[in-house]
């Protein structure tokens, strides 16, 4: 174990080998050992984790949960008692609020069906072919209603035979 | 202590709260609410907001503790409960980035090999985890403080072990940087 990668460990798991992975606790011993700087570090370590774990205790306000505390977070299934059997968590406090939901989002869809195609739309397409003259008609029925009584243009304008050429 | 948690125990615990237990729900108060209470405090840094964080969280493990996952260890999900409680409250009340920046920790004249016996230098290392950012503190606190292992503080926080390893060791560079200039007058780099 090389002193860089001892004092990676050291940083990331304290000085305390118990919290080393075990597979490296063996080395670490051994480096010791041997290496000044490796033991340097790990008394430096060692005063740091001895300070993090005094610091709570001499800091103001860091005490036991008072009784106050104790009570109120006791008390909790008096004041919200547990519905029993319920499986599934239902993020709504009740089912209105779904049901609101659902109700403003069918309106919203037609709202938006409205703006897509308004009903002036169609207005407008006949407000159109009124616009055309009796000839104009004639023409557009035939192109529609073919002479044998078939509707749109045959398969043979499809296909480009001769006889249905012009 | 929360590493003295009996995981066998811990099961049949939280079934008898799901099935609205009130006397297993006091144990369970008994057993975690001083260490939920110095954690959520750890990281918010005020006594009445970790205390309405604690109440909280033993608010929502008793409305969900069907919820409660038996491979885990108890205080592990309350920890979890506890910590997004709180960091949902740091973010309210200041950006990201504000909370990640680093404030100057109280310096002093003395050398610091001698300072760390001393109650002022004690409360200079307190501080100077106050001013960690976010994660790092989090990180630093759940695995020395609360006792949890990497791999339960990577639960916590919702990162991998690596990551925690790694919020772990910048987190104690860090406050090496922030200490040693005690000493000096000057201060040093710190990691984000």
């Amino acid at each position: 174990m090389t002193v860089e990668h001892f004092t990676h460990l050291l940083d990331a798991h304290s000085s305390d080998l118990q919290r080393w992975p075990a597979a490296e606790r063996e080395a670490a011993t051994s480096l010791l050992e041997t290496s000044d700087v490796a033991r340097q570090a790990f008394l430096d370590a060692g005063r740091l984790d001895a300070a993090l774990s005094a610091a709570p205790a001499l800091r103001q306000g860091f005490e036991a949960p008072s009784p106050q505390l104790l009570r109120r977070v006791a008390e909790v299934p008096l004041r919200q008692p547990r519905r029993l059997g319920r499986k599934v968590w239902w993020p709504f406090k009740s089912a209105y609020a779904p049901m609101l939901a659902l109700a403003a989002a069918v309106m919203c869809g037609l709202f938006v069906g409205n703006l897509a195609f308004p009903a002036s739309a169609e207005t407008a397409l006949d407000e159109g072919v009124s616009e055309l003259s009796d000839d104009e008609l004639d023409e557009l029925a035939e192109i529609a209603f073919a002479s044998d009584g078939s509707v749109g243009l045959g398969d043979d304008v499809w296909s480009g035979s001769e006889e249905t050429a012009p | 202590m929360p590493g003295s948690e009996d995981l066998e125990a811990a099961a049949p615990l939280m079934q008898q709260i799901a099935e609205g237990d009130a006397r297993a729900y006091r144990a369970l108060v008994d057993a975690h609410l001083g260490a939920i209470l110095v954690y959520a405090q750890r990281l918010l840094g005020s006594r009445e907001e970790a205390e309405e964080v604690a109440q909280e969280t033993f608010l929502r493990a008793w409305q969900h503790a069907e919820s409660y996952r038996p491979e885990f260890r108890v205080s592990t999900w309350l920890h979890t409960i506890a910590h997004n409680l709180a960091v949902d409250r740091l973010r309210k009340k200041r950006p990201l980035a504000a909370s990640d920046a680093l404030e100057e920790v109280p310096g002093s004249a003395r050398p610091p090999s001698v300072l760390l016996e001393r109650k002022e230098t004690v409360l200079a290392v307190q501080a100077a985890l106050e001013r960690l950012p976010e994660r790092q503190r989090a990180a630093l606190t759940l695995t020395h403080h609360q006792g949890l292992s990497h791999a339960e503080a990577a639960l916590v926080l919702g990162v991998g072990v690596d990551a925690v390893e790694s919020l772990v060791a910048r987190a104690r560079r860090n406050l090496r940087e922030l200490l040693a200039p005690l000493g000096s007058g000057t201060k040093g780099n710190i990691e984000p």
